[in-house]
């Protein structure tokens, strides 16, 4: 097969990925909500047209389920921000840790001055991230992760910990022949997987074409 | 209430979702239009609790342990139970499924209030004529 085709064939599994993925977790979180915010508002419109008052904590779940939608909504528009404009991946990872925090503890937190290389890895950064703490929610069973983006004079970390277990692992994004590690050494990228007992999960970016400590982009997950 | 069907009787309901908040909602809704209302969070939940005497089964297609078209197939209901599927996923092979494995709706994700109303007029109505 020609190198254009595997490329082409790549891209494909990757766009198809990336659809699954996110259509799964729009069900799962903002039509969750939103069908909640319908009920709940129809019934409040009922109550008041039978003439009596809409109970408060009625009131206070709907505004719970709007805010919800409207912090989930704005993890589905991160993509489309990061494409033109890169260096706000540091936003779009504090946007998606909030939106964790609805389900788990999640902290984010950064370091040094970010500078991001282009909009396919900001893109690239941001999807891993996703999907990390999808799993580490999901296949983990963690009840605490802590995001933080690092910036050195030498290269740049994204590090997700958590305090999940890891026996789920191959049910995970975390897999050397899963498409996101295929996908990132399309990029360049060197994806290492540490053993399940103390995984870590490392993506290195060589911006030179060479893998040089100096120049690389890392993303852990401890 | 449109004029076209009987007026609302209360229905006995068996509403199956994984989300918790959806099931919620769903429940304090349908018991305020006054429906007995009771619930199950999984297809092995609801196949345990389900009950003979059943106007209306409403269930999500997408279950921990299996799915609604699982738990229509399971179960065995009686013909004019009228049985509504839930789901974020409405392709054509979706809504298909649904229908030919039994359910009389096929309701997506995120669906208006009214959608429900409407449906639960339908069924009053079917239950109604057998």
């Amino acid at each position: 097969m020609a190198i254009w085709q595997k490329t082409e064939q790549l891209l494909m599994e990757m766009v198809e990925h990336e659809e699954r993925f996110v259509s799964q977790e729009m069900h799962n979180t903002l039509c969750q909500n939103l069908t909640s915010v319908s009920l709940l508002t129809q019934l409040a419109v009922k109550t008041k047209e039978a003439g009596k008052n809409v109970p408060l904590t009625d009131l206070k779940r709907i505004r719970t389920h709007l805010d919800a939608a409207r912090e989930q909504s704005l993890v589905f528009m991160q993509p489309h921000i990061l494409s033109v404009c890169p260096n706000e991946l540091p936003q779009a990872l504090r946007i998606l840790a909030k939106t964790v925090t609805l389900r788990i503890e999640c902290q984010f937190s950064s370091e040094g001055e970010i500078s991001i290389p282009n909009a396919t890895i900001a893109k690239f950064f941001f999807r891993v991230a996703r999907e990390s703490v999808h799993d580490i929610i999901c296949h983990f069973q963690a009840k605490r992760v802590c995001i933080t983006l690092r910036q050195t004079d030498a290269y740049l970390t994204l590090e997700i910990q958590h305090n999940g277990n890891h026996a789920n692992i191959r049910n995970s994004a975390f897999t050397e022949e899963g498409i996101l590690a295929r996908f990132a050494r399309h990029l360049g990228l060197q994806w290492v997987l540490d053993p399940p007992t103390n995984i870590s999960l490392k993506i290195f970016w060589y911006p030179a074409g060479q893998p040089t400590d100096a120049n690389s982009l890392q993303i852990a997950t401890v | 209430m449109n004029g076209r069907y009987p007026k609302m009787r209360p229905l006995k309901i068996f509403a199956v979702e994984n989300h918790t908040d959806t099931l919620l909602a769903l429940c304090q809704y349908l018991e305020s239009l006054g429906h007995e209302v009771s619930t199950a969070r999984s297809l092995a939940e609801a196949l345990d609790k389900i009950s003979e005497d059943l106007d209306l089964l409403i269930s999500d297609i997408g279950l921990p342990d299996g799915t609604g078209w699982d738990l229509l197939q399971k179960a065995k209901l009686r013909p004019n139970v009228f049985a509504v599927a839930m789901s974020g996923f409405g392709t054509a092979a979706d809504i298909a499924q649904s229908y030919q494995i039994g359910f009389r709706r096929h309701l997506l994700k995120p669906f208006q209030a009214m959608e429900l109303d409407k449906i639960l007029e339908e069924a009053v109505w079917e239950i109604g004529v057998k």
